[in-house]
């Protein structure tokens, strides 16, 4: 049973087992095994329900539909980092580029050794769910047959430079190589939440909520109760029906590392490190000019990566395409040049770094909405202009012309005798062109409510009945991609929450 | 709101005619439709932003390159000149605003059917798509 905001006019009372805010994929994946308990659920998502017959192939109406703020939510630094999040049911899932990591075992030692989540977070529990998922997913590497030249072109580097990297595993089935994961995938071979999990759940009874931004959650003599908002119908000023969803065993929050802190202080939850601890995975895309075609618009969108200086230099290297307003852009110059690049545009590839930074951030909530401080660090920068540096390296390896670094500073297009360039790159972040995608860290789990804001049973210190199950809670950021480690860690805390309330 | 004449003269400068994908500028794609429905229904502060990209672009950057405003009296060199020394600017905040003048008229320009076309873009993948 589906509610849809957009058109829902009247007020809405309801109760159920459980209440999960947030469709992505925290929430879908905890809405997928609170399901089989035959417990009554209702998922509740802020963004719109968009049908995969609606994903469109153009980047504007997609910013506007499926992307938190068109994708213009911005962290504050020295550099405007794009903090970029799916608002829509299925949330990420539905926008990303299906890509599937496990959480690397050194990552997990850290989380482990530093702190203490041993058996909190038990790294047999992850692999067993892990198979799972990966099982209900379809995930596979990317076959060959839908790479197209810009993941062919990284199997070149790595074949000449003799570099750890690989087809990337992704959950899909039958992907035709549309190139448009970014925009939703229009022939549902993504295998997102919106396909997957949440349709799973609704089979089994789910109520899902859509244009349904939660405002608090409600505490009641110092337990969790449900959860009130108002349903956002565009347009409307007057008449915004409110909503309250009520929770007979459990809240769980999975609002994303972004949202999760400002929903928890606004029901009154108080904790010295609520939206601190802030961690990302800042991304940053290099352009290289080929002799031959490339039309990365062309292909798997992400189809290969290489992690080989994943654990010594903390970065990784994906291929992305982007559609043509994106390669569009990318390209250097204003004016004819500008126009001239645009032309070299079907001879572009572009890769993009992936760095575990150093840097923390704070995630507050102001007058003007949600502030997102995040500056990065000198080390952070030197990850950087070395990450740039092999990446540049691999293109030259791949048979590229030239690279065009989009750098402040640099010059605009070099060749490969100049990769030296690269060693004395500015240190100002500002002058590199960066995106957040991988958001972690701001209601961090601990034993002590003095070092976090959610115990090892995933509860929130303080509050019965409430419980944080998304990246939030995670101590660090993770080096890889989130995606499979938020679902597996969902399905965890889902099970014990299941555990404790039969 | 549709482009005025400073609007459109700020963004042909910005992506003029000629070198582009076969000959088409940003002014031979259906920019003052995709420039009204921005202003319409884009998130505040984006429209804010763009809106103060635009006035900077007009007003402010002719003086970057020893010229007087407005942006509309200069020759095509001047302009494109001005607008070059908003990319090249040491001041983060003036080249923020150039690179949003270069993601509208990116939005814009990529998604005209004859850019994509002239680009070699195959849309896919819509068999079941809705009308």
């Amino acid at each position: 049973m589906t509610i849809n905001g957009e058109k829902e006019g009247r007020p809405y009372s309801e109760s159920y087992d459980y209440v999960i805010v947030g469709s992505g994929a925290a929430g879908a994946a905890a809405a997928r095994v609170l399901a089989d308990t035959g417990a009554s659920i209702a998922l509740v998502e802020e963004g719109p329900a968009v049908d995969a017959r609606d994903f469109d192939d153009k980047l504007y109406p997609a910013l506007r539909r499926l992307f938190r703020g068109m994708g213009a939510q911005v962290s504050r630094g020295r550099a405007f980092i794009p903090v970029i999040q799916g608002r829509c049911l299925g949330g990420g899932t539905t926008v990303n580029s299906a890509i599937v990591w496990r959480l690397p075992e050194d990552v997990w030692d850290t989380w482990a050794q530093a702190y203490g989540l041993a058996d909190a977070i038990p790294l047999r529990e992850l692999q067993g769910h892990w198979d799972t998922i990966e099982r209900e997913l379809s995930v596979r590497p990317t076959p060959p047959e839908v790479w197209g030249e810009n993941n062919r072109l990284m199997d070149k580097a790595r074949a000449k430079l003799g570099i750890q990297a690989a087809p990337t595993m992704r959950n899909e089935s039958g992907c035709r190589g549309s190139g448009r994961c970014l925009t939703g995938c229009p022939s549902g071979a993504k295998k997102s939440a919106l396909v997957t999990f949440i349709p799973y759940a609704e089979k089994k009874g789910a109520a899902v909520l859509t244009s349904a931004p939660v405002e608090r959650v409600v505490v009641k003599d110092g337990r969790a109760i449900g959860v009130a908002g108002r349903f956002d119908r565009p347009g409307a000023k007057t008449g915004v029906a409110p909503f309250c969803v009520y929770a007979r065993k459990a809240v769980l929050v999975a609002a994303s590392a972004i949202q999760t802190p400002g929903l928890l202080r606004r029901s009154g939850v108080r904790s010295w490190h609520l939206g601190r601890h802030f961690q990302g995975h800042p991304g940053s895309p290099l352009v290289a000019l080929f002799d031959q075609k490339v039309d990365m618009w062309t292909g798997a969108t992400q189809g290969f990566d290489a992690d080989h200086h994943r654990r010594d230099g903390r970065f990784k290297v994906e291929t992305i395409s982007l559609p043509p307003e994106g390669a569009v852009l990318r390209l250097p110059g204003v004016g004819r040049r500008w126009a001239e690049a645009i032309g070299q545009a079907p001879f572009a590839a572009l890769w993009a770094v992936q760095m575990r930074a150093y840097a923390e951030g704070r995630v507050s909530e102001r007058f003007f909405g949600t502030d997102i401080a995040y500056d990065l660090r000198q080390q952070d920068v030197d990850i950087l202009r070395r990450a740039l540096r092999f990446t540049a390296e691999m293109f030259f390896a791949a048979g590229a012309r030239e690279v065009l670094p989009g750098i402040y500073g640099m010059p605009e297009r070099i060749g490969p005798d100049e990769l030296y360039l690269f060693d004395s790159a500015p240190s100002d972040p500002a002058s590199y062109t960066f995106i957040l995608s991988h958001l972690f860290g701001t209601a961090r789990m601990s034993r002590d409510p003095g070092d976090g804001v959610v115990g090892h049973d995933f509860g929130v210190h303080g509050v019965k009945g409430l419980f944080v199950v998304d990246s939030s809670i995670f101590p660090t950021n993770i080096g890889v991609n989130p995606q499979h480690t938020i679902m597996a860690v969902a399905f965890l805390a889902a099970q014990r929450i299941a555990q404790r309330n039969t | 709101m549709r482009p005025g004449m400073v609007e459109r003269a700020v963004f042909e400068a910005l992506l003029p005619a000629g070198p582009g994908p076969k000959s088409k500028g940003i002014a031979e794609t259906d920019f003052a439709r995709f420039y009204e429905d921005f202003f319409k229904t884009a998130v505040l502060p984006m429209r804010v932003s763009c809106a103060a990209a635009v006035f900077f672009a007009a007003w402010v950057s002719p003086l970057l390159v020893g010229r007087l405003p407005p942006f509309l009296m200069l020759s095509a060199e001047d302009r494109e000149l001005a607008l070059e020394a908003m990319a090249k600017s040491p001041f983060y905040l003036v080249r923020q605003l150039l690179l949003l003048l270069k993601a509208m008229a990116a939005l814009c320009y990529g998604a005209d059917p004859g850019v994509r076309e002239a680009l070699g873009y195959v849309k896919k993948d819509d068999p079941e798509r809705k009308t």
